[in-house]
C-alpha cells in the first residue's frame, strides 16, 4: 500500500508541513499521484512503471514552503542577472549613460569635498560655536582691523570671554647649521592652544605663564616643520633651537593640519612694554570663547562699551573706533562660503540636467522595447515584475556612473588639494581667515564623499528609473498589440511632458552658461583694474638682519645700500629697491596720523594710513607714479629732516585744494616711539595694496634711509622674465653676508596671480560646468528631436506624398526643435535674473542682470541648439515618402 | 539610440511567461463552466490539446492556490460517498471579469502573430 502523503511530502522536500496550506498542497499531490497512478494500472502498466512514470513528473532536488514563487532572494538574484544581461547587450547606450553620470556626480562629489573640507570642517575644535574672532573697526571707512595690544589687555578683563588668545605672524631664522633656513612663525598666547582645544602629539603645548615676561624662550613645532626637519624625533622635545640667534627650548609638537594661525612654529606672545603704549597699531589677530552665561550680542554689548570708554579715555588713539566679534566660523569660512556653495549648486544642476539626459535615453529606448513588454504583460508577466527588471537596470547603471564618479572625484580632489589655500579665498581683514584655507590641502575622498554618493546614487536612479517604470506600468498591451502607439501623438507644434527634458536642459544650460559668462567678464574685469605699479618682470625676496649683527640702523641702511647697488648693477637689471610691504602680499602696517594745523574731526576721529618703508629707487623700479614733488634721495640722510611722500588719495582726501607738498605730519606709534613731524616732500599715484578689487586706502611712504628695518623685501626690475634672476640677485646678497639666507622668491606677477586665483579658479569650474550642460542640452535637442522624426516618419511620408518641399519639411522641423529650446532659454535667463542678487555678491566690475551678457548667451545658445537640431531635421527632410509610408 | 530588436533575455522571459500566462488563462477557463478539481483540470488541459500542453504536478497545485490567493478562483474540500476527500475549484466573479480580460488579450496577441506572419499582400 503506497502512502502517496509520504510520496508528495518527500518528493516535493516540503521544508514545512505545519500550516493549512501545506497540508491542502500534499493532500492535493497525494490524491493527483494516487488517480494517476490507478488511471496507468488500469491501462495495463505494472507497478513499478506505474509508479516511476508518476513520481518522475514531480520535480526533484527543489525545496518547496507550499510556494512555488522563487524566494525575494532568487528574485533579486535573477534580477540582477537580468539587468547585468540587458545592459550588456546595448554597449553603446551603456557607455553613454554611464558616462554622463559619472561627470554628473562625480563633479558634485567634488564640490561636496570641498565644501565638506573647507567649511564644514574647517573649524575643528570642541565647541566651535562658541569661538568668536575679536577685531577693532574703523567708523570713517567702515574697516576691520587688527586688534592692538592695550585692546587685548583690556579684553583679557572682560567678563563675556572665558579665555581670549592673540596672535601675530613673525618670521624666524633657523641657525645652528650651514644652511639656515627661513620658517614662518607665529607669536602666540600662553592661553591660546587650550582656548582651541588642541593638543600635542609629544611634549606639551604652552600653558598659563609661558607669555610672561622674563620666562626662558619656548618655542612649539608644528608636526610637518618636525618630521622635515628633525625626522619625527620625539628626543627634539627638551632640546635647543637657534631661532633669531636666541636661544629656544623645544616643549612640544602640534599635529599636522592645525592652521590658526598657519605657521611652521609658534613662540609665546611677550609684548614689551611699548606696545601696550602704540594704542594706534593694530597688528594682532584675536580669538575669543564666549563665557558659559554670555552670547554674541552681550559679548558684542560688552565691546561696544569697551570701545566708547577707551575713546573717551584716549581720543588721540581710539577716537572713532570701535570693536566686534564674529563667529570663528563665519570669519574663517565667510568669503569661500558664498562662491563654493554657488559652485556646488551649479554642480547640482548638471547633475539634474544629466539625469534627464539619461532618463530621456531611456524613455527613447523603452518606447522601442514597449512592444516586447506588451507581449509579456499580455501573456501573465507581473506589471511589479517588469518594473523591478526596469529598476534594476536603472540602479545598475546609476552605480556604475557612481563608480566612475567616485574615480573623477579622486582625481577632482586631488587636484583641488593641491591649489594653493588663495585659490578659494582671499583671507578676512582681521587676519584671522588667513588661516582657515590650510585645511584645503586636506582634501580627499573619505568616508562622507563615499556616502554622499551612494546616496546620489540611489537617488539618480530613483530619478532616472521613475519615468520608464510608470510607462511600463501604465502600458495597455491589449491596445498597443491591437497597434495604437500607446500615446495619443500630439500637433508638431504643442508642448507635451515629452519635451520637459529639453526645456529643463536648455534652461539649465542658460542659467550656468549666463553664470559662467558673468564671473568670467568678473575675472577680466579684476585683471584690468589699474594697480598702480607695474607688477611685469619684478624680481622679490626678502631678506633680514639679525639685531646681533646689524645693531644699528646706519649698519642695517648700508648693506641693503650696498645689496641694491650689486643687484642694479647686474645685466638686464634695469633698477632695484627695497620695501617693508609688498602691495597685494598682505600685512601691510596702518597708523594714525596727526596732521599739522588740521584739529581733530568731531568725536576725535584720527585720520589714519597705512605706512610702507621704502628705498629712494622703489617709484621706479615699480613704477609708481610721481604726481608732484620728489621721491627720496641722497638729501634724505638719518639726522635728515624727516621726509615722507603720501599718495594722491591721502593728499585729496586731506588737501583738496592746496597741494600738500611741504605740509607737516606725525606719525602713530608704529615708527618705533618717533614723534617727528615729518615734511611731505612728494605724491605718487594710489596703490592697491590690500587687494586688487579694494580701491586703495591712503598711504605714507617713510624713506628707508631715516627708518632702517631689518626685515625688507628686495625688488628689482628686469628686463625679461623675473624668475630667471633668482640666482643672480640672491648670490649678491651672499655676497655682502654669507649668513643671510633668501628667502620668499617670487615675481610680482606671480603675487599679482594669487590675488586672481580665487576668480580663476571660480571662473575656470563654473564654465566647464555650464559647457557640459551645454553639450548635455544639444545631445538632448538632437535627441528629441531625431525620436520625434521617427515617430511620425509616417506623417512625413504623407506631408512629402502630398506636395511639402523639402524646405518646408526642414523648417517644420526646426520650428518644432526651436520652440522647445526658447522656452528652455527663456526658463534660464529668468532664472539667472531671478537668482542675480545671490550672484552679484562674488561679482566684480559687472552687473548681475547685465543685458549684453544675458543677450550673448542666448544667441550663442540658440545657435549651438539649432546645430544640435539640424541633423534630424535634413535626415527627416531627405525622408523617401514611399519608404516612409509602406514601413510600419 | 534605437533597439529594434527583442534581446534574448526578452526572448527567454517571454517564453516563461508564455507558459505561464496561458496556464493561468487555461485553467480560468476550465473551471468557467464548472467546478473541477486539479486531476481534473490537467487531464482535461491534456486531452483538449492533443497531449501538447502537459502540466507537471509540482507546479500545477502552486498554481491553483495563487490563484485562489488572488481571489480569482476559490477551492473548497468536498467528500463524496464512497470517494476521496477532493478539492474542487470554481471562478469567482473577479476570476470571470480576468478571464474576460485574458481572452481579450490572448485574441490581440494573436491578431498581432497573425497579421506578421501572413503572406504580404501585394
Amino acid at each position: 500500500m503506497i502512502d502517496w502523503r509520504h510520496e508528495a511530502r518527500a518528493r516535493l522536500r516540503l521544508t514545512s508541513s505545519a500550516t493549512d496550506r501545506t497540508r491542502d498542497l500534499v493532500d492535493e499531490t497525494a490524491d493527483h499521484l494516487r488517480a494517476h497512478y490507478e488511471a496507468l494500472r488500469g491501462r495495463g502498466l505494472s507497478h513499478d512503471d506505474a509508479f516511476a512514470e508518476v513520481v518522475g513528473e514531480l520535480e526533484v532536488g527543489v525545496p518547496h514552503d507550499g510556494n512555488a514563487s522563487p524566494s525575494w532572494m532568487e528574485g533579486l538574484l535573477r534580477d540582477v542577472r537580468s539587468a547585468i544581461r540587458t545592459v550588456l547587450r546595448a554597449p553603446a547606450f551603456a557607455v553613454v549613460a554611464v558616462t554622463i553620470m559619472a561627470i554628473g556626480i562625480g563633479a558634485s562629489a567634488t564640490m561636496f569635498s570641498a565644501i565638506d573640507t573647507i567649511l564644514v570642517r574647517a573649524v575643528p575644535y570642541p565647541d566651535a560655536d562658541r569661538l568668536v574672532a575679536i577685531s577693532e573697526t574703523n567708523r570713517a571707512d567702515a574697516g576691520v582691523r587688527g586688534v592692538s595690544a592695550a585692546m587685548f589687555t583690556e579684553l583679557q578683563r572682560a567678563t563675556s570671554f572665558g579665555a581670549v588668545s592673540a596672535w601675530r605672524y613673525w618670521g624666524y631664522e633657523l641657525g645652528g647649521t650651514p644652511e639656515p633656513e627661513r620658517l614662518r612663525g607665529a607669536r602666540v598666547s600662553a592661553s591660546h592652544f587650550a582656548l582651541l582645544g588642541v593638543r600635542a602629539v609629544a611634549g606639551r603645548v604652552f600653558v598659563t605663564g609661558d607669555d610672561a615676561p622674563g620666562q626662558p624662550k619656548r618655542v612649539v613645532l608644528g608636526e610637518a616643520l618636525w618630521r622635515r626637519r628633525f625626522g619625527g624625533d620625539t628626543s627634539i622635545v627638551g632640546r635647543s633651537l637657534d631661532l633669531n640667534g636666541d636661544v629656544y627650548t623645544v616643549v612640544g609638537i602640534v599635529p599636522a593640519g592645525f592652521a590658526l594661525p598657519d605657521a611652521d612654529l609658534w613662540v609665546p606672545l611677550v609684548f614689551a612694554s611699548y606696545e601696550l603704549d602704540q594704542r594706534g597699531t593694530r597688528a594682532l589677530s584675536v580669538v575669543g570663547r564666549l563665557a558659559p552665561a554670555a552670547t554674541a550680542s552681550s559679548a558684542q554689548g560688552e565691546l561696544d562699551a569697551i570701545a566708547e570708554r577707551l575713546a573717551r579715555q584716549h581720543p588721540e588713539s581710539n577716537g572713532g573706533w570701535g570693536a566686534r566679534e564674529n563667529s570663528l566660523r563665519e570669519e574663517v569660512t565667510g568669503a569661500a562660503r558664498t562662491p563654493l556653495t554657488l559652485l556646488y549648486v551649479a554642480t547640482v544642476l548638471v547633475l539634474a540636467a544629466a539625469c534627464v539626459n539619461v532618463a530621456n535615453l531611456l524613455l527613447a529606448r523603452g518606447a522601442v522595447r514597449r512592444r516586447a513588454i506588451a507581449i509579456r504583460l499580455a501573456l501573465g508577466a507581473q506589471r511589479r515584475r517588469v518594473m523591478r527588471q526596469i529598476l534594476g537596470e536603472v540602479m545598475l547603471l546609476s552605480f556604475a556612473g557612481a563608480t566612475g564618479g567616485l574615480l573623477l572625484a579622486m582625481g577632482g580632489t586631488a587636484y583641488l588639494s593641491r591649489l594653493d589655500a588663495s585659490a578659494y579665498a582671499l583671507p578676512s581683514a582681521s587676519g584671522v581667515g588667513a588661516a582657515a584655507f590650510g585645511a584645503a590641502q586636506l582634501m580627499h575622498v573619505d568616508l562622507a564623499v563615499v556616502a554622499y554618493v551612494t546616496i546620489v546614487a540611489i537617488a539618480v536612479a530613483a530619478v532616472i528609473g521613475l519615468a520608464p517604470a510608470i510607462d511600463a506600468a501604465r502600458l495597455d498591451p491589449a491596445s498597443l498589440l491591437r497597434g495604437e502607439s500607446g500615446g495619443r501623438q500630439s500637433r508638431w507644434s504643442r508642448l507635451t511632458l515629452r519635451d520637459l527634458p529639453v526645456v529643463a536642459q536648455t534652461a539649465t544650460a542658460t542659467t550656468l552658461l549666463i553664470g559662467g559668462a558673468l564671473v568670467a567678464r568678473s575675472f577680466r574685469e579684476a585683471q584690468r583694474v589699474p594697480l598702480g605699479f607695474e607688477p611685469a618682470h619684478v624680481l622679490s625676496f626678502n631678506v633680514s638682519l639679525p639685531a646681533s649683527r646689524y645693531a644699528s640702523s646706519g649698519e642695517r641702511a648700508l648693506f641693503f645700500d650696498r645689496a641694491i647697488g650689486a643687484i642694479h648693477a647686474r645685466p638686464g637689471v634695469q633698477g632695484a629697491a627695497v620695501v617693508s610691504h609688498l602691495p597685494l602680499a598682505g600685512g601691510a602696517l596702518e597708523t594714525d596720523l596727526t596732521i599739522e594745523g588740521r584739529p581733530l574731526a568731531r568725536g576725535g576721529e584720527r585720520p589714519t594710513a597705512q605706512v610702507v618703508n621704502v628705498s629712494g629707487g622703489y617709484f621706479a623700479a615699480m613704477r609708481v607714479a610721481l604726481l608732484a614733488g620728489r621721491t627720496f634721495d641722497a638729501r634724505d640722510r638719518e639726522r635728515g629732516q624727516p621726509v615722507v611722500v603720501v599718495d594722491s588719495t591721502l593728499a585729496e582726501r586731506y588737501w583738496p585744494h592746496a597741494s600738500p607738498i611741504g605740509k607737516r605730519m606725525r606719525l602713530g606709534g608704529s615708527i618705533g616711539a618717533d614723534t617727528a613731524w615729518r615734511e611731505i616732500v612728494g605724491v605718487v599715484g594710489p596703490v592697491r595694496a590690500d587687494r586688487i578689487e579694494t580701491a586703495a586706502r591712503p598711504m605714507v611712504y617713510v624713506a628707508y634711509s631715516q627708518n632702517a628695518w631689518p626685515s625688507m623685501t628686495v625688488v628689482a626690475r628686469t628686463d625679461d622674465d623675473a624668475l630667471r634672476y633668482a640666482d643672480v640677485a640672491t648670490a649678491s646678497i651672499r655676497t655682502l653676508d654669507p649668513s643671510r639666507p633668501v628667502y620668499n622668491v617670487r615675481s610680482m606677477t606671480e603675487i599679482v596671480d594669487r590675488q586672481l586665483a580665487p576668480r580663476r579658479l571660480q571662473t575656470s569650474l563654473l564654465l566647464v560646468f555650464a559647457l557640459a550642460a551645454v553639450l548635455l542640452a544639444i545631445t538632448s535637442v538632437h535627441g528629441m528631436l531625431a525620436f520625434a522624426v521617427a515617430q511620425r516618419s509616417r506623417e512625413i511620408g504623407v506631408r512629402a506624398a502630398l506636395g511639402a518641399t523639402r524646405r518646408a519639411i526642414l523648417v517644420l522641423c526646426l520650428r518644432r526643435a526651436m520652440s522647445r529650446v526658447l522656452v528652455g532659454i527663456a526658463a534660464g535667463a529668468v532664472l539667472a535674473i531671478a537668482t542675480s542678487r545671490v550672484l552679484q555678491s562674488v561679482l566684480y566690475g559687472v552687473d548681475a542682470s547685465d543685458p549684453g551678457t544675458i543677450a550673448g548667451v542666448i544667441v550663442l545658445l540658440a545657435l549651438a541648439a539649432l546645430l544640435g537640431a539640424l541633423i534630424p531635421a535634413v535626415r527627416a527632410a531627405s525622408l523617401d515618402p514611399m519608404r516612409s509610408l509602406r514601413a510600419d | 539610440m534605437q533597439y529594434v530588436a527583442m534581446t534574448a533575455d526578452d526572448a527567454r522571459a517571454l517564453d516563461r511567461e508564455l507558459k505561464k500566462g496561458s496556464a493561468e488563462l487555461l485553467i480560468l477557463s476550465l473551471v468557467d463552466a464548472r467546478a473541477r478539481h486539479g486531476y481534473e483540470i490537467s487531464k482535461l488541459i491534456e486531452s483538449r490539446s492533443g497531449g501538447a500542453i502537459r502540466f507537471n504536478v509540482a507546479s500545477l497545485y502552486p498554481l491553483l492556490h495563487r490563484l485562489e490567493e488572488r481571489g480569482w478562483i476559490q477551492g473548497r474540500w468536498v467528500e463524496k460517498a464512497g470517494q476521496r476527500r477532493r478539492r474542487f475549484y470554481r471562478l469567482t466573479p473577479d476570476g470571470r471579469r480576468m478571464l474576460a480580460t485574458q481572452r481579450t488579450t490572448w485574441q490581440a496577441f494573436v491578431d498581432a502573430i497573425s497579421r506578421i506572419t501572413d503572406p504580404e499582400l501585394a
